[in-house]
């Protein structure tokens, strides 16, 4: 019961979070999503030692980011035209940025953990 | 039936869809390529093609799950705070691969797609490819940018970066656990860190780091060069 009731109150601690991120963006004009801002608030109260019985319901929640995005990505079918208009210059582009950026990231990564 | 109820029957259909096709594909040890959110999308595509329903009718009978994108990605913190030693010990090439990391794979996306001459919306769907497909459909949301389109762009982003990724890195001598962690975080999110996370704890734990990473620092620095970068 007390867990229960302990999961739930966590639940709302990250739609409330998340709440206040919109809000915050709204009232400060930012152009950040206000998510962002609220995840970046919760890493900071857990490091900061609060909230650590919200962790539960916090990787349950994150575990369902899947299904969340599901409808929009059965979406895509209707931009198949698109799609099939670009073709292997697409595949090319997804391919070739892909790696690009994994290279990028890792050498800098090498790069920076030698120089210290 | 009450649209309201029907509504909250199919957001909990996806749910439990989810949810089976997860515990299904790990009995399997299905490739990590194959992800459980492309099986669940296409399980349900072919369910709504067989029975002539519209796809506008599952996005507008599913809008109670687009509520919870928001307080989902705020919970994705946890994966941070969970590795929280491994992570500050190498805080700093970490925090400067993510931000190099994020610019090369935008810059990229946009270089690409202008050189090949991708057209408006591919363009503007590629743009957010390197992250995260909730950050993407929360940031295209927000600027108004295809989001179905850059929601599979991302997601196909994801498959290609944990299926070529560690073998390309492993050939160029990479054999730093945590580069390798960060790269495929950063380069193929979510698709990408579930499948080096699945063969080396610490490259996942950095996979999770930079996916989070990079969706804040692409979240914060895109939207507003955003009328420049796809202009």
């Amino acid at each position: 019961m007390r867990r229960t009731a302990e999961f739930i109150a966590s639940l709302a601690l990250l739609a409330g979070l998340n709440t206040a991120g919109y809000a915050l963006a709204a009232v400060l004009t930012l152009p950040v999503p206000g998510p962002i801002i609220g995840l970046t608030a919760y890493i900071l109260l857990l490091s900061l030692g609060l909230f650590p019985g919200s962790r539960v319901a916090a990787r349950w929640l994150a575990g369902l980011l899947g299904a969340l995005i599901v409808p929009p990505l059965v979406g895509v079918v209707a931009f198949a035209p698109v799609l099939a208009a670009g073709g292997w210059r697409l595949a090319f582009a997804l391919i070739a940025g892909t790696l690009i950026t994994g290279v990028v990231t890792a050498t800098t990564f090498r790069a920076i953990a030698n120089s210290v | 039936m009450n649209v309201s109820v029907l509504s909250a029957l199919v957001s909990i259909g996806v749910v439990v869809v989810f949810i089976v096709v997860v515990a299904t594909s790990r009995r399997l040890a299905l490739p990590a390529a194959l992800s459980p959110v492309v099986v669940t999308a296409a399980a349900i595509g072919i369910l709504l093609v067989a029975n002539r329903i519209p796809i506008e009718r599952l996005q507008e009978l599913s809008h109670p799950l687009s509520l919870f994108l928001g307080p989902a990605i705020v919970a994705l913190g946890v994966a941070v705070h969970d590795n929280r030693r491994l992570l500050t010990a190498a805080a700093r090439p970490l925090a400067v691969a993510i931000t190099v990391g994020s610019a090369s794979g935008v810059g990229s996306a946009i270089l690409l797609a202008r050189a090949l001459g991708l057209g408006p919306l591919l363009l503007a769907a590629t743009a957010t490819r390197t992250i995260s497909t909730p950050f993407a459909i929360l940031m295209q949301t927000r600027v108004g940018g295809p989001v179905s389109l850059a929601a599979g762009i991302a997601v196909a982003t994801g498959a290609i970066g944990a299926i070529m990724l560690p073998s390309l890195l492993k050939m160029l001598g990479v054999v730093d656990r945590r580069a390798i962690g960060t790269a495929v975080g950063v380069a193929a999110h979510l698709v990408g860190a579930d499948a080096v996370g699945r063969r080396n704890a610490v490259a996942g734990a950095f996979a999770g780091a930079a996916l989070v990473g990079t969706g804040v620092v692409v979240s914060l620095i895109v939207p507003p060069l955003w009328p420049w970068l796809i202009g």
